[in-house]
């Protein structure tokens, strides 16, 4: 059986682990500053210098890890999946403007990391010492829950003892809108973990005939597998 | 079979599609590699320079991607390149799409350039205050090329696109080979595609890490890589369609391992320990042992680091395994190297043959290991095609010839 064992999170007003009741006001969709006091015990100097679809990632998935109770460098922790929509759209503008603006020249090395998806699994393997499986996934939406397939597949296949699994979506850049309406959680990550039956977590999560299920409860995609948590009296967001 | 075996099977691959700078379909991809050796790379046609540095690409022939571009224009020219690479497959293995449509059909495809806006025109009116036009970015969601891949040919199995950067492909071709052993699918359509575009060009100049003349892979004097652009799809079957279908396996997708350096963003950790864990894993995966190995084709940029450290982990794991790199026949062609790879790597296994690492001509003294300098006959059953990525990724697929199911 696979539990859930963490879940971490940043919204457009603000960051946090454990489950969720209210996100706030999504009119204004400004991503919020996360010092690296609040992820890790000692000083990160590269953290704020990361583009903000891999800082957001990141400390969604530390978030989630210091919710299961997971030291950062667990060695439980092996793979991660990560499934996104619009990818790191927001650095690919920022590269390409240092492009353009020198003929290509001046273009960044630096931001051109930044441009490649996987940033964000490069980053959190980095951080958290993960060394096994890594996957980013891009989907037409956010929505469905192929991460998590995936990452179901890893624990059952012994190739993992924990995974970190979920979506960072931080849409494309504002004056290039495009009507895609982007995620309410722009980074959402849970740790899965093979269950003990001591620490059940949150609950257990199976695929089924019917999809996957939390409890009792088939569950579409992420969003909907955190608004299903036992203390989320509403069961939604 | 042992249970572990019955339950992770060897998938049977019974179709290929291909194009790159080396041809337009495989069997002109194997005469590029063992007839004409020719290395098709060209200073950029089709964005303009702006260096005073031009660096050689691999592209694919105008003709080809003329007739390509007709055939899909609401879509980018990365996902034009998987739809043609998954025509070519399914005709390759007698599949039609009509003859799909009461199948689990799977696609995973992977990319890079695929993943991301690559219209200058909408940047200039970005960045000039002007509202930009927004049918690019639409074009490119619309573009997701496993997406693409299903829409095009009705199909409704899972489906996902991989961006694992330069592991993409080998990343996909594992993944789907996994959806067939845990039943999700019976088929599975999976492989990369990536085509090229000024902003991986400068972003690579920019590391300086691209070769000025074409590239060496492994070559005592190898100075970067080239980029290429170019698609490959394999077809899978589960064990019990492909005995439906009759088909005769082309050779078998064995074993799949993937590990993370989790040391640098942009460069391999000196040690290879992450390639080793992903090369250990696909053998465990396989259930094949070392003296099995016939060949290995390797990432080999042609970077001074990333050959260094596959030299390395090759001369310590695999002593007495030939070795080569196809790039210098392809170029990088990034998130569909792995595929491209793979597909090779299948022919290879076919003709008992491999040809020479193209490129290579003076052997690194600084190096334990060498490619092979010309075609060499092979011996073994199983090849390894492997990719290292940035972001520390490491993907190795195991490939297998004439297994009985």
């Amino acid at each position: 059986m696979i539990s859930v064992a963490g879940v971490g999170w940043v919204s457009w007003q603000g960051y946090g682990q454990g489950p969720v009741k209210h996100i706030g006001d999504m009119s204004e969709r400004r991503l919020p500053d996360i010092p690296w006091t609040a992820l890790f015990d000692t000083p990160d100097r590269q953290f704020g210098r990361m583009d903000a679809y891999s800082r957001i990632g990141l400390a969604a998935a530390v978030f989630a890890m210091k919710d299961a109770r997971f030291r950062i460098l667990d060695n439980r922790i092996k793979g991660i999946v990560a499934v996104t929509q619009t990818g790191c759209l927001r650095s690919d503008a920022d590269y390409f403007r240092t492009v353009l603006d020198g003929r290509g020249i001046t273009a960044s090395p630096t931001l051109f990391a930044y441009t490649l998806p996987t940033s964000l699994i490069g980053e959190i393997a980095i951080r958290l010492g993960i060394t096994g499986p890594g996957f980013v996934i891009q989907q037409d939406t956010l929505s469905g829950h192929a991460g998590l397939d995936l990452a179901v597949d890893i624990l059952e296949s012994n190739e993992a003892d924990a995974m970190l699994v979920g979506h960072c979506d931080i849409g494309p850049p504002d004056a290039i809108q495009t009507g895609e309406p982007g995620s309410d959680l722009p980074a959402l990550f849970f740790v899965l973990r093979k269950d003990d039956s001591l620490e059940p977590g949150y609950g257990i999560l199976s695929v089924t005939s019917h999809g996957m299920s939390f409890g009792n409860r088939v569950v579409s995609g992420h969003i909907d597998l955190l608004a299903s948590f036992p203390s989320h009296p509403e069961g939604m967001l | 079979m042992d249970d572990d075996m019955i339950n992770r099977p060897p998938i049977p691959v019974t179709g290929i599609g291909c194009i790159c700078a080396a041809g337009d379909d495989l069997n002109a991809c194997l005469t590029t590699l063992y007839e004409n050796h020719e290395c098709r790379h060209s200073c950029p046609t089709r964005f303009p320079k702006t260096d005073e540095m031009s660096c050689p690409v691999f592209e694919v022939n105008a003709t080809a991607l003329s007739h390509i571009n007709r055939e899909n224009r609401s879509v980018t020219l990365t996902t034009s390149l998987a739809l043609e690479a998954t025509s070519q497959a399914l005709e390759n293995a007698g599949w039609s799409a009509r003859s799909l449509a009461n199948r689990r059909v799977g696609v995973c495809v992977g990319t890079t350039v695929g993943a991301t806006i690559i219209s200058e025109s909408t940047y200039y009116q970005w960045r000039a205050g002007q509202h930009p036009d927004i049918r690019p970015m639409i074009r490119n969601f619309y573009s997701n090329p496993a997406s693409a891949i299903a829409r095009h040919f009705d199909l409704t199995g899972p489906c996902q696109t991989v961006v694992n950067a330069c592991a993409s492909g080998t990343d996909a071709i594992g993944i789907a080979a996994s959806w067939i052993r845990y039943g999700l699918c019976d088929i599975a359509l999976a492989g990369g595609a990536d085509e090229l575009s000024r902003i991986s060009y400068m972003g690579f100049m920019s590391l300086k890490i691209m070769d000025p003349g074409p590239c060496r892979p492994f070559d005592k004097d190898r100075n970067g890589l080239n980029l290429g652009e170019g698609a490959a799809i394999l077809l899978l079957e589960s064990p019990d369609v492909n005995r439906s279908s009759g088909n005769r396996p082309r050779s078998f997708v064995m074993g799949y391992g993937s590990a993370n350096d989790a040391w640098r963003m942009t460069a391999s950790r000196p040690d290879g320990k992450g390639l080793v864990s992903a090369i250990n894993q696909a053998l465990r995966d396989s259930h094949a042992d070392l003296n099995q190995v016939a060949f290995v084709n390797c990432h080999g940029t042609g970077t001074r680091d990333n050959d260094r450290v596959e030299a390395h982990v090759l001369a310590d794991m695999l002593p007495r395994v030939p070795y080569l790199s196809t790039k210098g026949y392809t170029g990088h062609t990034l998130g569909a190297a792995g595929a491209i790879e793979a597909a090779l790597s299948v022919a290879c296994l076919e003709k008992g043959l491999i040809p020479s690492s193209a490129g290579f001509e003076t052997p690194d003294p600084d190096l334990p290991s060498h490619p092979v300098a010309t075609s060499r006959p092979i011996h073994g059953n199983i090849a390894l095609s492997q990719s290292l990525a940035f972001g520390g990724h490491n993907a190795v697929l195991i490939i297998g010839k004439e297994m009985s199911l």
